[in-house]
């Protein structure tokens, strides 16, 4: 081939640079917009899903409610549910938010002292043995004691109430950072929750036995819903919401992307009938002059996208280093979203060069250059 | 004049040749016929709108005919695929006014029936400096076409049209826009090639000095050949 396709399709696009810088400005908009929801999202995804684990391999909780937070599950069940063969431990955590003066949600774990969250945890101050099951001392993390301005044993508000810190605790989690642990009992009564948790994590001796302990624990406990993890994940009504939300800001930003190399292509095409008739008159095919088209809009796409990562890289970097958002955004890029948003942009590209295609290969030689 | 070779088949039949526009409303061809001998030159002279560009056009295949048949190197154009094959591998179609593609260089515009047909790069090269050097465009072949004068864009496009050796050159008045000089430089390169390449030459022209060196003239007149 003594001129290769993407060197006329590159050459035409150098042409018209502004036009051209336009159409890979709407590419570069889609991805950045979807790699940056979506990331961000999912990572907001995976911070819940760690948080709901926490060490485990199940969830039980409450049949039939739309959000973790309305989840009742008696402790007398949950402590049944660890009698059972196959399970190393059970562990309950009640969920709650309160508003205090100066902060608009804080997010209350309530938990038991023995609880996995605190093993993992790194303690930036007090002591363990400070915070117990029968106590009404509080933990914080590491982001929570930064905004209540708040050291060990000082009293903190926390909703209506007033309580010492024990302690505070650093985990690897942005949301249990910023969050409030309780005693068990503690925040039962603070959420007058008496005897019931929002959730309970499950722990296996043996993780293949996870649809046998999820089949007794449902035809034993009919209220309560025992899944795994990742069927969790698929399900969580909040988590379809999120992820669907992502997909979607991030295809409608598409959609105007591809309308941008759209709007290129056809005004590219409308701008050289004539040198398209001239192509056809020295032996292109109208497949040709199509490829030629369609070539051109993924070189408009590739642009874009190189752009658009990078610039999503680099903002990605930026609001993970920013320190009033620390912990609470997850930022690293998925490869497979990555994927997904790079053939997304090539088909956005390929979709955007459709009509422009079609016209150009309906272009008559004869006329174009009688009138042209 | 160019002297005849030995072959007596008609390199061009056109048979009873159809045209109209604007829904019938303007008839441009009507009824033409005629052959051309393989290897001779033939004008085809007549006022302007008589319909020599429409008639080159369908010869070479770049627009069909309401009716009649044409048939290059006794392939019939009849359907499009033909019509493509001919354009890509029997004729070269040489325009007045060039059409050139301007922000190509010389050589690039040159190469552009290569890459239609996928003709290996070292090939292609080498026949576009064969014809470069034939056409006295060699030291120009990086030029972009607004750096070049009328005759050597004309003498460009004469080049473009001879890159896939064709054995048909369909030219359009294609000394129309040059003056007198350019015009017999240009038409005196026309008939070497044609010579030397062994092609057949169909040439619309209001010339009638340079016709009169072709091997035979037509005259059209209002869609008719008299």
């Amino acid at each position: 081939m003594v001129m290769p396709f993407l060197r006329l399709a590159a050459l035409n696009l150098r042409r018209h640079f502004v036009r051209t810088l336009i159409g890979a400005a709407g590419i570069t908009f889609g991805v950045i917009a979807m790699l940056c929801v979506v990331t961000i999202l999912q990572g907001a995804v995976r911070m819940f899903e760690r948080i709901l684990s926490s060490d485990s391999e199940m969830i039980l909780f409450e049949k039939n409610v739309s959000d973790l937070f309305f989840s009742n599950v008696p402790l007398a069940s949950i402590e049944e549910i660890g009698k059972l063969a196959g399970i190393a431990r059970v562990e309950p955590a009640l969920f709650g938010i309160v508003s205090s003066e100066e902060n608009p949600v804080i997010t209350c774990f309530g938990i038991r002292d023995d609880s996995s969250r605190l093993e993992k945890a790194e303690w930036i101050a007090g002591k363990a043995e400070d915070f117990s099951n029968d106590g009404d001392k509080i933990l914080l993390g590491t982001r929570s004691a930064e905004f209540m301005k708040a050291k060990v044993g000082d009293l903190v508000p926390v909703g209506h109430q007033s309580f010492e810190v024990a302690g505070v605790i650093e985990t690897e989690n942005g949301f249990e950072d910023g969050g409030v642990f309780m005693p068990l009992s503690l925040c039962q009564k603070y959420f007058h929750k008496a005897g019931v948790a929002s959730v309970a994590t499950i722990k296996l001796t043996e993780k293949d036995d996870a649809d046998g302990v999820k089949k007794e624990i449902e035809e034993a406990f009919p209220n309560l819903v025992a899944l795994k993890n990742e069927e969790f994940s698929q399900s969580y009504s909040q988590f379809r919401i999120l992820r669907t939300t992502s997909w979607l800001v991030g295809g409608i930003a598409f959609m105007l992307g591809g309308l941008s190399v759209a709007n290129t292509m056809t005004l590219s095409v409308f701008g050289r009938i004539k040198e398209i008739a001239i192509l056809r008159v020295n032996g292109f095919s109208r497949g040709q002059v199509a490829r030629l088209i369609f070539g051109e809009s993924v070189l408009v796409a590739f642009a874009g996208v190189v752009v658009g990562t990078v610039i999503s890289i680099a903002g990605l970097h930026f609001l993970r280093s920013l320190p009033t958002l620390q912990g609470y955004v997850d930022t690293r890029l998925d490869p497979s979203i990555l994927t997904a948003v790079v053939g997304l942009s090539f088909l956005t590209g390929l979709i955007g060069a459709l009509y422009p295609a079609l016209y150009a290969m309906k272009i008559k030689p004869a006329n174009a250059l009688r009138f042209e | 004049m160019i002297s005849s070779t030995a072959s007596i088949q008609n390199a061009i039949s056109v048979r009873n040749l159809t045209k109209s526009f604007d829904g019938g409303r303007i008839e441009v061809l009507r009824g033409v016929s005629l052959d051309v001998q393989r290897g001779k030159l033939l004008a085809l002279c007549g006022p302007s709108g008589c319909g020599k560009s429409t008639l080159l056009h369908i010869v070479a295949g770049i627009e069909s005919a309401d009716q009649g048949s044409v048939c290059v190197e006794g392939h019939p154009l009849s359907s499009e695929k033909n019509r493509l094959q001919a354009l890509r591998h029997t004729i070269g179609f040489i325009f007045q006014l060039h059409n050139l593609i301007p922000d190509l260089t010389l050589e690039e515009n040159c190469l552009i029936p290569s890459l239609a047909i996928g003709t290996k790069r070292e090939e292609a090269r080498e026949r576009f400096h064969e014809l470069a050097k034939r056409t006295g465009l060699e030291h120009r072949s990086r030029n972009r076409i607004q750096d070049l004068s009328g005759g050597e864009r004309q003498r460009t496009a004469i080049c473009r049209a001879l890159m896939n050796s064709p054995s048909i050159i369909v030219a359009d008045e294609p000394t129309g826009a040059l003056d007198e000089k350019t015009s017999w430089s240009v038409f005196g390169l026309l008939c070497d090639l044609v010579v030397s390449q062994n092609v057949t030459m169909i040439m619309a022209t209001h010339d009638r000095d340079l016709a009169r060196n072709s091997d035979r003239i037509l005259n059209m007149r209002d869609g008719r050949l008299e």
